[in-house]
């Protein structure tokens, strides 16, 4: 057996030495080099071809990363193991990124060492047990985004068929006037191709694209194509069959719950269609099927304005598309192809006829030819094929007349007569499919039992047409998939409704619905068929056989596009489709529209509330309405209920209901009831789906977040990002980033609080819309409380282009959010303006979000600090607290008390003032809720000082008062950093030394010196001399600084790049 | 002066380059289909009639494009059933 080869890359050769003599006592290893920087490391591997690098990190010359991403490029064969002392995310992200498979703390070496290489040669990856798991399982999150294909409710085959170009025949002409058109016109964005059916466009293309030397990737759409997000989501699957990793964020928003805006969408694909290092064209083949209304023209006109250095698009349709073609042709930017170009000159009308039937017509025929078919290429066709049975071919030219259409009429009964009675019938039924493949044409065409021949079948069936080139075209390379040329489809439609009654049309249409609903290809296919079969009621049935699954899958989006196919009529009388469409109503927050379809469904169901079929659905709509009334009572009544009935499993609704029984008993006091009923189901391990596992999860942390108790609700987010990550749970791990975001910044821990908080507003687009908006607002009043102004700025901006994609609920929350922005930044004269021009917000449940109009009103109104002013903030709040009170909302009762707290002390009235922060603090406490105060700014500090000792919790007013101290330290400390981002170090007034660097990173682990030597091999007085450059470099005075002001330091690189990295 | 809306029914004439066979009417939402004989080289032909609304127009038209017929004219005839006009009888 061949022994591993292994090459050893350290700067240090103490440590070379070590691992070298651990190797070489292995059986099967051998130790064929060393290096002791990059750049050895990579002429060595060249040389030696090692089966295995290990590979050091920072290293002079050449560091570890930009070797490995050398190696891993020049010899595939070649697995790099990292090996590091960090086990910071930012080195474990750039090492697997340039490439290595393995990735080795040095503290775990020897054991872990063996381990890694026979890993990696078995091809699996190899990371360090000793890394710590939240940076792995980071990196892991942002790989393990498989999406499934089957996101749109279509088989993976028609998927297939969409992105294939047509297979060219043997029968082609060449036509290469029209290729030397093409080519002349290949550099510019566009190339057009205009003309009707039965001129041969696709095949033109397919076959010009075949010789040409750039890639080029298809995709022909249809009528459901004008939906953008199918569009998106088939565009993309287009283009990445050339480049696999290309356009991944674009998926990804097209593939979100909340589709953002176009412009959004738009900037998206053309930055990421930047990416393409070689020109490429994308076919899009039958372009007039896109509606002229549908915002996919717009994508197509913006991409056309500003096009992307290296796409070529080629737009083949019926009719000139609505692109602006006028200023396209004004630029140069537009290569057309038109019908005249597309006539067959006689030229190739004689050598088509040569090809096709062997044989040369006379001139006067072949004039005639030409004058009765004008050069039609579908016509010519028809000819060809009309011909084969014909014996004085010249004289059936001279004979032809009566203009083209009666041509192609005659030819067509000429072919069809030609066929069998079974062909005849096969064709005729099979004309009412778009596409067809062998088992939906047996389960259409299929004589019934009893009748006459039955060896006819649908293999026979497809192989004559195939052989008879009866205008079959293949879509796939496979042979599965076909559809009929439209002109002749259109005859043979027309002649069946000359040979089968209107109900015996029907009738086929409903056998199509049936299968296409058996294959799991509902929605368009089948309701299509239903409904053409004048069968409403079916395909109403349809829908109403497959909302509830894909409501549970959070596609509520496609149960949408269902409802708006079928006629409201046919809504109106169905209590499920109504039922479904408040289903929508529910997703979409509108608690308005949902009472009056509630009642309409109890009616329609004998209006009998208690008893019908859908009671428990329509009870937890109700519930939830009632929740946001404030009426908790209610709301937990109506959920009980439907929770009682309904068996665990099979009710869609369940995590739902679940959340909302949570939240509900939480606001009528009965928390403990409510929590051990659900920890109940949540150890209830066999009727635990992973969504609904989540969700439980999530309304536990949301009950003790509500409840100030953040100890508590931190305990459940580890489990809940495990289900989720294990099952692409977008939505799930957007919540997980969004809450411990949140639960790091009420604690006053400004970084980690950011950290989260960025990722989870990087899936803001899987987001519940409400929680989205809450993530940037968190986020952006923790980047200016922790100093960095601009990347609030930022943030603010990202909000605002959010909530522009359509929902204007939120819009008033974005501008409070903007407003105490101002305020926090001093500027008050935005934050008053704001407050003149807004009335007072309805206030509603509070929950657990950070921003809240009504309070930052108050806020303002405080800032203003006139009588009157203070005067209603005193009242508001008065009241907001006795809600919150009722509520038995805690975590919202100190923020309001805080500043009720700093308005009374405004208004001079101390003793209420110290009461009321008293008990702020009382409730902050046991959570350790800091933010709150903090974020009132120094006048709260102020107060927190003259608070009388025996008022208040003295070690915890320690604590918060010390907040401040940091967070002042920090701002200064961001101020260095903040210039030049990610060279922070380089700042300073002298570079950090490689190894000062590392020294810098243990520090912020707070190790002691005798750990730092040992995990750098050095000694421990080397340390203390290195620490003291260290300070004067850092320009502090103690190792707690020090510590503090590296934190800053890391952090603000880190930002950096989580702000350049695309996916999380 | 009659206005026509969207989406109510009205009367149409259709003329077209080229010969269509009258029996192809059903095809055209049961309009008439004649073509005035006048002499072999100036080949028209015209639709005339009843047409439920716009959409079942476009998709008349639609149909003339894709059977290669260029289009001369499209002519409004009000809301009423005109009166054939004796020339083109």
């Amino acid at each position: 057996m061949n022994k591993i080869k292994v090459l050893l890359v350290d700067d240090h050769a103490v440590l070379r030495k070590g691992m070298a003599l651990l190797l070489g006592a292995e059986d099967d290893i051998v130790i064929v080099g060393e290096a002791g920087d990059g750049e050895e490391a990579i002429l060595k591997a060249r040389a030696l071809q090692p089966d295995v690098v290990v590979m050091d990190i920072t290293m002079p010359q050449l560091n570890g990363i930009e070797a490995t991403r050398e190696i891993v490029a020049e010899l595939p064969n070649s697995k790099v193991i990292a090996l590091s002392i960090h086990s910071a995310r930012r080195f474990v992200d750039d090492m697997l990124g340039a490439g290595a498979v393995g990735y080795l703390l040095k503290e775990s070496v020897p054991e872990e060492l063996l381990q890694g290489i026979h890993a990696v040669m078995r091809g699996d990856m190899f990371l360090s047990s000793a890394t710590t798991d939240t940076v792995i399982s980071a990196y892991l999150e942002g790989k393990s985004n498989e999406y499934s294909e089957d996101s749109l409710a279509t088989g993976s085959e028609i998927l297939r068929t969409k992105l294939q170009s047509p297979p060219l025949t043997s029968d082609i002409v060449p036509r290469t006037r029209l290729v030397e058109l093409l080519e002349a016109g290949r550099n510019r964005p566009l190339t057009l191709v205009s003309a009707p059916a039965g001129y041969g466009k696709s095949i033109l293309i397919s076959s010009w694209l075949e010789g040409c030397d750039w890639p080029s990737v298809w995709l022909s759409l249809d009528a459901d194509d004008s939906d953008l997000r199918q569009f998106l989501n088939y565009f993309v699957a287009a283009v990445q069959g050339e480049y696999s990793a290309i356009c991944e964020h674009t998926l990804s928003l097209a593939r979100s719950q909340n589709l953002p805006s176009l412009s959004t969408l738009i900037a998206s694909l053309s930055n990421e269609l930047e990416e393409l290092d070689q020109p490429m064209f994308v076919v899009l083949d039958d372009y007039h099927s896109i509606e002229v209304n549908s915002p996919v023209n717009d994508l197509i006109r913006q991409l056309l304005a500003r096009p992307p250095l290296h796409l070529h698009l080629v737009i083949i349709s019926r009719r000139d598309p609505s692109l602006s073609l006028v200023n396209l042709r004004a630029q140069g930017q537009v290569s057309e192809i038109r019908t005249q170009d597309l006539c067959f000159t006689t030229t190739e009308t004689r050598a088509l006829l040569e090809k096709i039937v062997v044989f040369s017509p006379s001139e006067e025929a072949l004039v005639k030819l030409q004058e009765e078919v004008e050069g039609w290429v579908v016509g010519l066709r028809l000819v060809s094929m009309a011909m084969r049975s014909i014996d004085d071919l010249d004289n059936f030219f001279k004979n032809l007349h009566g203009g083209v259409q009666q041509t192609l009429e005659y030819l067509f009964y000429e072919v069809l007569a030609r066929q069998s009675a079974q062909m005849q019938e096969w064709l005729l039924k099979s004309a009412i499919l778009d596409s067809f493949c062998r088992p939906l044409c047996d389960a259409i065409c299929a004589a019934e039992l009893g009748t006459e021949a039955v060896n006819f079948n649908a293999d026979r069936f497809i192989a004559e047409l195939s052989s008879n080139n009866l205008f079959a075209i293949p879509l796939d390379t496979q042979g599965e998939w076909f559809r009929y040329h439209h002109l002749f489809q259109q005859l043979l439609r027309q002649e069946l409704q000359r040979r089968m009654t209107p109900v015996e049309i029907a009738g086929l249409h409903s056998r199509a619905s049936e299968w296409f609903e058996s294959e799991g290809l509902i929605g368009k296919k089948a309701t299509y068929h239903a409904l053409i079969a004048g069968n409403n009621e079916r395909a109403g049935q349809i829908v109403e056989r497959n909302w509830r699954s894909i409501m549970s899958q959070d596609k509520w989006y496609v149960v949408e596009m269902w409802l708006s196919q079928l006629s409201d009529s046919v809504v109106q009388a169905r209590p499920q489709l109504l039922l479904a469409r408040a289903s929508i109503y529910y997703h979409q927050l509108d608690y308005a529209a949902l009472p009056t379809v509630l009642d309409q469904i109890d009616e329609l169901m004998g209006g009998d509330a208690e008893a019908h079929e859908f009671t428990d659905e329509v009870k937890m709509f109700r519930g939830f309405c009632a929740f946001f009334e404030n009426d908790g009572a209610r709301a937990l009544e109506y959920v009980e209920q439907a929770l009682e009935k309904h068996p665990v499993t099979g009710f869609w609704l369940r995590g739902d209901a679940e959340v909302l029984f949570g939240l509900a008993g939480q606001m009528e006091d009965q928390k403990q009831r409510v929590m051990s009923i659900l920890i109940t189901w949540l150890n209830d391990s066999a009727s635990l789906d992973p969504l609904r596992e989540t969700r439980l999860l999530l309304v536990l942390t949301y009950i003790h977040y509500i409840d100030a108790d953040l100890a508590s609700a931190e305990q459940y987010i580890p489990r809940q990002r495990e289900v989720a990550r294990a099952h692409g749970l977008e939505n799930a791990l957007a919540w997980c980033d969004y809450l411990e975001g949140l639960i790091h910044l009420q604690r006053g821990e400004l970084d980690a609080a950011i950290r989260l908080l960025e990722k989870a507003s990087q899936r803001k687009h899987f987001h519940y819309a409400r929680a989205a908006v809450g993530t940037l607002a968190a986020l952006i009043f923790s980047y200016q409380m922790s100093g960095q102004s601009e990347q609030a700025e930022a943030t603010l901006k990202s909000l605002d282009q959010f909530i522009a994609a359509g929902d204007s609920p939120f819009a008033s929350i974005a501008a409070a959010c903007r407003a105490r922005l101002r305020l926090m930044q001093g500027q008050s004269g935005a934050a008053f303006h704001w407050l003149k021009l807004n009335p007072l917000p309805p206030v509603g449940v509070m929950l657990f979000w950070l921003e809240t109009p009504c309070l930052t009103r108050c806020e303002i109104l405080m800032m203003e600090g006139t009588v009157n002013s203070l005067k209603k903030a005193e009242e508001h709040l008065q009241e907001y607290l006795a809600m919150n009170q009722a509520h038995h909302n805690a975590c919202q009762q100190i923020s309001i008390l805080a500043l009720l707290a700093m308005v009374l002390a405004k208004q001079g009235k101390t003793t209420a003032a110290r009461s009321a922060l008293a008990e702020a603090l009382m409730l902050a406490r046991p959570g350790g809720f800091i933010f709150p105060f903090l974020v009132l700014g120094q006048p709260m500090a102020e107060l927190l000082r003259q608070l009388p000792r025996q008022n208040a919790d003295i070690a915890f007013v320690k604590q918060v008062l010390s907040a401040f101290g940091e967070a002042k330290l920090k701002a200064e400390t961001v101020a260095i950093t903040s210039a030049k981002p990610g060279q922070a170090s380089q700042l300073l007034i002298e570079p950090l030394t490689n190894r000062e660097f590392d020294i810098m990173e243990l520090l912020t682990q707070r190790l002691q010196n005798k750990e730092i030597a040992a995990r750098l091999f050095i000694s421990p007085e080397t340390i203390k001399s290195h620490l003291k450059h260290l300070y004067s470099k850092l320009g502090v005075n103690n190792r707690r600084e020090a510590a503090l002001k590296a934190a800053a330091i890391i952090s603000s690189s880190k930002l950096t790049t989580i702000d350049t990295a695309d996916a999380d | 002066m009659v206005t026509q809306y969207f989406s109510v029914p009205g009367f149409y004439r259709i003329e077209v380059q080229g010969r269509l066979p009258s029996i192809w009417s059903d095809r055209f939402g049961d309009m008439q289909i004649f073509s005035p004989s006048l002499g072999l080289c100036n080949k028209v032909t015209f639709l005339q009639g009843k047409v439920i609304d716009q959409a079942e127009l476009t998709g008349i038209l639609n149909n003339l494009y894709e059977l290669h017929l260029p289009l001369l004219s499209v002519q409004y005839l009000g809301g009423e059933q005109p009166i054939l006009d004796a020339e083109v009888n």
